[in-house]
């Protein structure tokens, strides 16, 4: 007997639970307000913290139209009563895990970023039946505890509760329901949707689609042939789909460090010094934490503000210094073509896995197959020879010892000290951290 | 060219010869076959300027003498799903005609003059040796060659020719396989002393041609550049990897402490059960030798744990336990190969390599494994 084919179908179901709610937090002006914490007579005045370029401004600052990312010299000709703050790292760190340890007490699942936290809020609706009156307490509870406004957004999946939260900012509350959803996306720039970054609104801009509601004309099939794989999550989004879970993240998707110069270096010496510098430190937070990385991305920045970046997928996925190194390097050497000066150089480990338990070593140590013609061989398959693991983890875990007690600069390669050597030392600090460097975010 | 054969002996000859034939070649000449007709017979060629091949087909007969380069990927197609006995195959300006039963195709040829010149008849001297020994060598042997091509030295196996034994040698850098064949100054017939290194692809092809070879001694010839296998029907030549292999004999393990003889497929089971219980991260399998057997086991965070055990037999050493770790997918491929009921597993201590052996016949068959060095999260009961 063969089924009865169903006479009305069932309409298909919702895409995204009914009951799904997020709430998204975000510490308003998040370095600055914590150094007028800590130093009153900062109160009430325009504030940047950076070194270089502005990493966090005070709403006092912004409103005479200072921004993160903007030179501190052009922001003090803007502005020349702006206290310029170093920034403190570590204590912003102990700031942050103090604000999400209390979005904790409504919300089971926290996933934490540097400013800002998603909570699930999803299916506690007996428990709280207005999520308003959720964020509301929060906010009153960490500017009760910790002196720090945060705004609160409230939607249906991450995207909406950001999009909201930003449109309540500075030090608001807002809930996005779902009737009001499309009100919010359909004129929304095309640029303001997650996963559309800056070269991708030009591309769409191009097409004369500014908006999302313009940006919905296109099927998902031409989505991907403009945008590849990630035309379909825009599809997806530009519908007011978002299905990534909030989640804790034990292993974080990417490392990132980057800086830009003091001044625009064209010496490939110094910037692959600078490269390298970047690179060792990106390995060794890979190996305090006991990962490992699949990939490599390597981006410049060029003094005319083009940028330009390329990836690689290692061979197998490591955490040592020398691999991650030379393939950093050889990717900057494929990418700089243009003779222009460059403004900045960033290395970001990506395809992050944990480090694997075991350690494989070889037959022969060292000296593999050692051919007369290996090098132009290497090279032609731009190959870096191969690396004594065993022993490099060794010394690795030597150096990251000592630079745990000492700072990162205690021990550096000759690599990086090239760089060091070729820039002017005097205008280089160290920290407990590390050499100070002209970064838009001081935790790194 | 026109030519009639027995299709099932035609795609024999060209499946051999379609072996040779690159995925990426850089000519298109080189993605042909050359099929060269003559009144003593058909022969099928392929080459990638590395490695050549020819076979000879019989019961041809040929109406008019020629040669085609024929594209291989289709030829080979075509007489797969052919149903006919008989095929007809004749070039007509730059076409072939296949007439097989009902079924006719029009393929065209390239011009078969720009085929690479191949030439097998070797004039350096030549290696006798038996044939079902040299193949069950290889193939025991060839298991531990690394599979990257881009590590061309050690994607071969060595032929280390001494005063009397012929060594093949195999490694990826982790582990090594090392055989030994007996020889007299008789097989030698003039051989020099010395090392050749056979890419893979050419051992792998000398495997397929050794297993449909009906001769029970068989000769290899070998110069400083190539490596010539020839008989009446089928012909391979294959140029030697340049470079230095590297000093294998130096990574044979001495003063060996402990030696345990367990039974190949128990072990076998064992390990792939073993095996399910890792992860990429935790890659490694614990060996517990005690006095009863041996104890596999792994943990897998998230994944979960195994504990195995084996029978061994302890054939010297102290009466202690002896723990040592290996990556499981090494010794698997070992098992797999070895054809031997028991297998014999020696060691010096847990971070020198493992020597794996058969019963008898000591050197003949030599597996080096380099053991796992494991970090204190990943090891069980200690």
């Amino acid at each position: 007997m063969s089924p009865m084919p169903d006479p009305s179908p069932m309409p298909d179901p919702p895409l995204s639970d009914p009951r799904a709610l997020v709430l998204h937090v975000d510490i308003d002006a998040f370095f600055a307000s914590v150094e007028q914490l800590r130093n009153p007579g900062l109160r009430g005045r325009p504030v940047a913290v950076g070194s270089g370029v502005i990493a966090s401004c005070s709403y006092e600052a912004r409103a005479l139209g200072l921004h993160n990312g903007m030179p501190l010299a052009r922001a003090e000709r803007i502005c020349p009563r702006l206290a310029i703050v170093r920034g403190h790292a570590a204590i912003y760190r102990s700031y942050a895990a103090h604000v999400f340890d209390r979005c904790g007490a409504w919300s089971p699942v926290v996933e934490s970023h540097l400013d800002d936290a998603y909570c699930d809020l999803t299916g506690t609706s007996r428990l709280y039946p207005d999520p308003t009156e959720v964020g509301r307490r929060l906010r009153g509870t960490v500017h009760r505890d910790l002196g720090l406004r945060v705004t609160v957004g409230l939607g249906r999946n991450r995207m909406f509760a950001r999009l909201i939260g930003a449109r309540a900012k500075p030090d608001g509350l807002r809930h996005l329901t779902a009737d009001e959803e499309e009100a919010l996306l359909l004129p929304l720039p095309v640029g303001d949707l997650p996963g559309i970054g800056r070269k991708r609104a030009e591309v769409l801009e191009r097409l004369n689609l500014t908006t999302v509601g313009a940006l919905r004309e296109l099927s998902r099939r031409a989505l991907v042939s403009l945008f590849g794989l990630d035309g379909a999550t825009i599809h997806e989004r530009a519908r007011g789909e978002d299905h990534r879970a909030i989640a804790p993240r034990e292993i974080p998707r990417t490392i990132r460090r980057s800086t830009s110069f003091e001044e625009d270096v064209d010496d490939p010496r110094r910037i692959d010094g600078m490269l390298e510098y970047l690179t060792q430190r990106a390995g060794r937070h890979l190996r305090q934490r006991g990962l490992e990385a699949g990939g490599v991305h390597v981006s410049i920045g060029y003094a005319d503000r083009r940028r330009d970046g390329r990836s690689r997928r290692l061979p197998a996925p490591t955490a040592l210094d020398p691999e991650l190194v030379s393939t950093a390097v050889s990717l900057r050497r494929s990418l700089t073509d243009r003779r222009v000066a460059l403004r900045s150089v960033g290395v970001t480990l990506d395809r992050i896995t944990r480090a694997s338990l075991a350690i494989q070593p070889g037959l022969f140590g060292e000296e593999e197959p050692a051919a007369g013609d290996r090098e132009a061989r290497e090279e032609l398959l731009d190959r870096s020879p191969p690396v004594d693991r065993e022993r490099w983890t060794r010394l690795l875990g030597s150096l990251d010892a000592i630079r745990d007690r000492h700072g990162h600069a205690a021990v550096l390669s000759g690599g990086a000290l090239r760089w060091l050597a070729s820039d002017r030392p005097d205008r280089l600090q160290k920290d407990r951290h590390g050499l100070v460097l002209r970064c838009s975010s001081l935790t790194r | 060219m026109k030519i009639q054969c027995h299709s099932k002996e035609l795609f024999e000859a060209v499946g051999l010869a379609a072996g040779v034939v690159p995925n990426n070649a850089t000519r298109p000449i080189l993605q042909t076959l050359l099929l060269d007709a003559s009144p003593s017979g058909l022969v099928v060629k392929g080459t990638d300027l590395e490695v050549g091949l020819s076979a000879r087909v019989d019961g041809v007969i040929c109406e008019e003498p020629g040669q085609a380069a024929i594209p291989a990927a289709r030829l080979q197609g075509i007489l797969r799903e052919s149903r006919s006995e008989k095929v007809d195959l004749e070039v007509v300006d730059d076409q072939v005609r296949i007439v097989a039963g009902g079924s006719r195709f029009k393929v065209p040829v390239l011009p078969h003059e720009e085929f690479p010149q191949l030439d097998f008849r070797p004039p350096s001297p030549a290696l006798r040796v038996q044939r079902e020994a040299l193949l069950g060598l290889l193939r025991r042997v060839s298991v531990a060659a690394t599979r990257d091509a881009t590590r061309f030295q050690m994607h071969s196996v060595l032929i280390d020719c001494g005063e009397e034994s012929l060594r093949l040698v195999s490694t990826d850098g982790k582990r090594m396989a090392v055989g030994e064949l007996p020889l007299d100054a008789e097989q030698k017939k003039g051989v020099e002393n010395g090392q050749y290194i056979l890419p893979l692809k050419g051992v792998e092809l000398l495997m397929k041609i050794l297993d449909q070879e009906p001769e029970e001694e068989i000769e290899l010839h070998l110069d400083q550049n190539e490596v010539t296998y020839a008989s009446d029907r089928i012909s391979l030549s294959s140029r030697l990897v340049e470079g230095r292999y590297p000093e294998y004999e130096r990574a044979i393990p001495a003063e060996i402490e402990h030696v345990f003889s367990v039974e190949t497929e128990e072990l076998l089971v064992g390990l792939r059960q073993a095996s399910l219980m890792t992860t990429k991260e935790t890659n490694s399998v614990r060996f517990a030798f005690g006095s009863g057997g041996v104890v596999l086991s792994t943990v897998a965070s998230n994944v979960g744990e195994s504990r195995i055990e084996v029978s061994a037999q302890r054939e010297s050493g102290e009466e202690e336990e002896f723990t040592i770790h290996f990556n499981p997918g090494y010794l698997i491929d070992l098992l797999r190969v070895i054809d031997s009921p028991r297998i014999v597993a020696s060691f010096r201590d847990r971070k020198t390599a493992g020597l794996f052996s058969l019963p008898e016949g000591g050197a003949n068959y030599r597996h080096i494994v380099m053991p796992l060095v494991v970090s204190d999260g990943g090891t069980t009961g200690e």
